[in-house]
């Protein structure tokens, strides 16, 4: 190794000199000097990069693999009695098979794409706050026919979004102890509305004539409590 | 009838020693590097939100993908790699500049107080107005560890251009270090 390659690598690689290379250093007081500038460089480099990591990482990392792996579960099982259906219905009757054949058994129940969902936008729709107004939040919620006739609690953040190809209305509320993630879904024919429990999360939904709303908060929650101020204060528009 | 049975309950016993091996493997992928992965990714993307969006991505790929992982040793390299590709894809979809990001949303809050906190955040700013090119090379051997050749094959480039484009970024850093030193000397 030359001179010029020395140097290079003493600026680009202070960590790597071989012991031949950190031999020709030590003779050279001009270079040792270089030597010492590049190692508190790189010190200084790796804390001025060292910026904070948010804390709730690790856990949130977590948490989507474990939910994404119930999904895959879910989905086997549903491959899996659909698949005994078919057959059944294949043993008893071909011709019958369309009877018991139910395609929207297929399709995800609703509690799992809005979880999903909101493991999606988890890391920016929990942490935003753009403090709605009442009269903001019945804007949109005008969509769905309906309005609120006072605050049922502070949101945090309101905005339209897809589910299941539905355009709907995610919100984020203020609970009693936590936040509470609500989707307003116009009716449709989706199926599996019945409360639900994921890890730290749970979830219910309410089935109006006009419109079906899921609430998602963690397990100290009152879900309960948030369905009575939405039956007591929403008005539908015909 | 009961030979099946049995074997049934042995194959469910293996699947079920699998998945719990699996699910030990990444909680341990993700304790060991969801930090320098991030890092990375912040100062890849400029952006502290699209870093964590990327790096959530990234991992939950690596799960998917865990059996692809063959030696525990690779693992750091393995998800930059991943990470990579899934930053590409995000400019594939979107279709924005990358300049549009670099410079402006590193994050320039900061307050100083000691003459030691000025200079990282002099650092900080600097090394977020480093050409990408120099800049991802620096950040994978000071974040991540890695010597040339390691870099030099995550970025599928030649050992020397990465010795060459660590060699300019320090010796760019190192010139506006010197300088900003000067200047605070003359101020006192």
């Amino acid at each position: 190794m030359n001179d010029l390659d020395l140097h290079k690598k003493l600026i680009a690689a202070p960590s790597e000199l071989d012991a031949e290379q950190s031999e020709a250093i030590g003779k050279d007081p001009k270079k040792q000097q270089l030597l010492a500038e590049m190692q508190e460089l790189d010190n200084n480099l790796a804390k001025a990069m060292s910026v904070d990591v948010p804390d709730d990482l690790a856990n949130k990392l977590l948490l989507k693999q474990s939910f994404e792996q119930f999904r895959q579960e879910q989905k086997q099982k549903r491959r899996w009695s659909l698949a005994m259906a078919a057959s059944v219905i294949f043993t008893v009757s071909i011709g019958l098979s369309h009877l018991f054949f139910n395609p929207i058994n297929q399709a995800q129940p609703v509690s799992e794409y809005a979880l999903q969902h909101m493991f999606h936008e988890i890391g920016y729709a929990d942490k935003v706050n753009e403090n709605h107004s009442l009269a903001q939040v019945n804007a949109k919620l005008a969509t769905f026919g309906m309005q609120l006739n006072q605050e049922v609690g502070h949101v945090y953040y309101a905005n339209y979004c897809d589910l299941y190809g539905l355009k709907s209305l995610h919100l984020v509320m203020e609970g009693k102890n936590s936040k509470v993630t609500v989707f307003v879904l116009p009716k449709s024919e989706l199926t599996g509305w019945q409360p639900f429990e994921f890890k730290q999360y749970k979830g219910q939904s309410i089935r109006y004539d006009k419109a079906d709303i899921i609430m998602i908060g963690e397990n100290n929650e009152s879900l309960e409590k948030l369905e009575t101020k939405f039956n007591k204060n929403i008005e539908w528009r015909i | 009838m009961f030979k099946l049975g049995k074997k049934n309950s042995e194959s469910q016993v293996l699947s079920d020693m699998n998945a719990f091996t699996k699910q030990k493997r990444y909680e341990a992928l993700v304790q060991a590097y969801h930090q320098d992965i991030y890092r990375y990714g912040y100062w890849l993307t400029g952006d502290a939100s699209v870093a964590e969006d990327i790096t959530q991505e990234t991992f939950l790929r690596a799960w998917k993908s865990l059996d692809s992982l063959k030696d525990e040793k690779a693992a750091k390299s393995w998800l930059i790699t991943i990470f990579r590709r899934e930053n590409a894809r995000r400019f594939e979809r979107k279709q924005f500049d990358i300049a549009d990001v670099d410079e402006q949303t590193v994050s320039d809050d900061f307050s100083a107080t000691s003459e030691q906190q000025i200079e990282q955040h002099w650092l900080h700013k600097h090394i977020a107005s480093l050409e990408a090119e120099y800049r991802e090379p620096l950040v994978l051997q000071v974040i991540g560890g890695f010597t040339g050749d390691e870099i030099a094959e995550i970025l599928e480039l030649n050992s020397n251009t990465v010795m060459t484009r660590l060699f300019r970024a320090k010796n760019q850093l190192k010139a506006i270090m010197d300088e900003s030193n000067t200047q605070l000397r003359v101020v006192k």
